[in-house]
């Protein structure tokens, strides 16, 4: 697929890094994500896919470079995401319904005394349950929910305030094989209408679904079409990891990430 | 024990102090809870000692040093904590010492005989004044209105804060309110259990609503009344054995949680069984 066409950038990342004390989490790392794109970013456990993730979306300072969405920076952005976080990192046995859980979606900026939910954004709410076939858990306690019925929510969280791009941190970690399908089913319905960006530990996830891939070990290894070979997995991972590959793509530098979108 | 409240002055404050502090522990204690905010409490709360030294310094109201500590020291942690400065449990436990030791410094600087700190160490809701019972009052109600008003924003950032953060809720602004908010809930504890206890109080009413609501408001409610049970069975346990109130009120508080958790635990067996 070709990036350098009309269609500007949804994401642009420019020598980003990240440092926990004197570590690097991430290090000078140059991305571009067009809008409309379906775009999955791997590697390896502790490469720092989320730290990217999260200083993409702002909820890590970056120690370095720069981060737009639309644009905007991301505190300025944020109406036009939706986001569903890993689900370690939340409550899980918080006291609230899934139909509540969704309804948080609309939940407006700052910090809003008095603030009541109004008919349009249960409207809202309901709509989207619906599409995702979730009615009939809609009154049960989030606790109470299987894996795939959880991330099922917080999409539909992600999805109630309609947003122009959808970030997802593995949505599909502990979640069984029907759910995992209907996931990746329903991302790729979703795909026409909202620019996708997803971290995953499983690489045939990814490859096999996104149109874009961003190979990430504390910097970017790669990022083009998904089609690797074996050598760029090993530089990925650090070890041999199986994969069929297709056809061997140009690795990317960053000079050439930003000049492709400076030509848009 | 009635007829006392309604003869005495003492206990009529006594009362009211308990039923202030139960509303107050039944909200607060699920946010701590829900947030895991237990041991920053307990920071908070031991923090306020020294405010209570200073208090007695300067001839100032104790309550009034533990309230001006307690909210510093909360500021403090929850400051310190986001810069990422240092571990979360270093910080409390530093400054969990450092209000102690401020405590015992001060009051060892006065001249003459040394006051007794016991009503503030472990509580002493019959010495409750009527200045006490009006800062009470008047923090009670700033904790309701906290509650009521940013339901909608709590709910969000308690079940995940970093979706709120995503959506650019004020998590800030909601993290150092909460942490104003825990200082408050210490002050008003602290006539009723004391420093020393106030965990307690804090998390077994909560606690014991967990083990049977599943709704936020639901839990709230359930919490302030076992709460209030805690508080009154304490307090008559405490007028008919002629012991420390605060030290009864924690002990009844122990035992029933303990005793409601085996009955959750018997019940979630006895479903499974079947």
């Amino acid at each position: 697929m070709d990036y350098a066409g009309a269609n500007p950038a949804a994401i642009r990342v420019e020598h980003a890094s990240i440092y926990y004390g004197q570590t690097p989490a991430i290090a000078d790392v140059c991305l571009v994500v067009p809008e409309g794109a379906y775009l999955g970013i791997i590697g390896p456990n502790g490469g720092g896919k989320s730290t990217l993730l999260n200083g993409i979306l702002g909820l890590i300072p970056l120690s370095t470079g720069k981060v737009s969405i639309f644009g905007q920076s991301p505190e300025l952005a944020r109406k036009a995401i939706g986001y569903v976080p890993q689900h370690t990192t939340l409550n899980r046995r918080f006291p609230i319904t899934l139909a509540e859980v969704v309804l948080s979606g609309r939940i407006p900026a700052g910090v809003s005394p008095f603030f009541r939910y109004r008919a349009e954004d249960r409207d809202a709410a309901n709509q989207v349950i619906q599409r995702l076939g979730l009615e009939r858990l809609a009154k049960r306690q989030a606790s109470q929910l299987s894996g795939g019925e959880f991330q099922k929510m917080l999409l539909a969280r992600a999805m109630v305030s309609q947003p122009k791009l959808l970030v997802l941190d593995e949505p599909t970690a502990n979640v069984d094989a029907p759910s995992r399908a209907q996931i990746f089913e329903l991302l790729q319905e979703l795909r026409r209408e909202m620019t996708i960006l997803l971290v995953s530990h499983d690489l045939l996830d990814i490859v096999t679904r996104a149109d874009r891939i961003v190979c990430v070990n504390q910097k970017v290894i790669y990022q083009g079409e998904p089609a690797l070979d074996e050598n760029m997995m090993e530089s990925v991972f650090g070890s041999r990891v199986g994969l069929y590959v297709p056809q061997q793509q140009p690795k990317e530098s960053c000079s050439s990430a930003t000049k492709e979108t400076s030509h848009a | 024990m009635l007829e006392a409240i309604f003869t005495y002055q003492f206990m009529r404050n006594a009362a009211l102090t308990a039923l202030l502090g139960s509303i107050v522990c039944g909200i607060m204690g699920v946010f701590i809870i829900e947030k895991k905010l237990v041991m920053m409490s307990g920071g908070i709360a031991h923090t306020s000692y020294g405010g209570v030294g200073l208090g007695y310094l300067l001839g100032i109201e104790p309550i009034i040093g533990a309230f001006v500590f307690s909210v510093l020291a909360a500021l403090g942690i929850g400051v310190l904590k986001r810069r990422d400065v240092t571990r979360s449990d270093v910080l409390i436990s530093l400054f969990w010492a450092l209000g102690m030791a401020m405590g015992i410094l001060f009051i060892a600087m006065m001249e003459g005989y040394p006051p007794d700190i016991s009503a503030y160490l472990f509580g002493s809701i019959l010495s409750v004044t009527r200045l006490d019972l009006a800062i009470i009052v008047a923090l009670t109600v700033l904790v309701i209105i906290a509650f009521l008003v940013l339901y909608a924003d709590w709910q969000v950032f308690l079940f995940d804060e970093d979706f709120a953060r995503t959506r650019g809720v004020g998590t800030k602004r909601l993290d150092t309110l909460l942490m104003i908010l825990i200082a408050v809930t210490v002050v008003v504890l602290i006539r009723v259990v004391g420093i020393i206890l106030v965990l307690a109080l804090l998390t077994a009413p909560a606690a014991t609503a967990a083990l049977f609501t599943t709704r936020l408001k639901t839990r709230v409610a359930l919490a302030i009344v076992i709460s209030a049970l805690y508080s009154f069975g304490g307090l008559w346990l405490s007028y008919r054995m002629n012991i420390a109130s605060g030290a009864a009120i924690v002990i009844l508080a122990v035992i029933c949680y303990l005793l409601a958790l085996l009955f959750a635990r018997w019940r979630v067996y006895r479903h499974r069984e079947r």
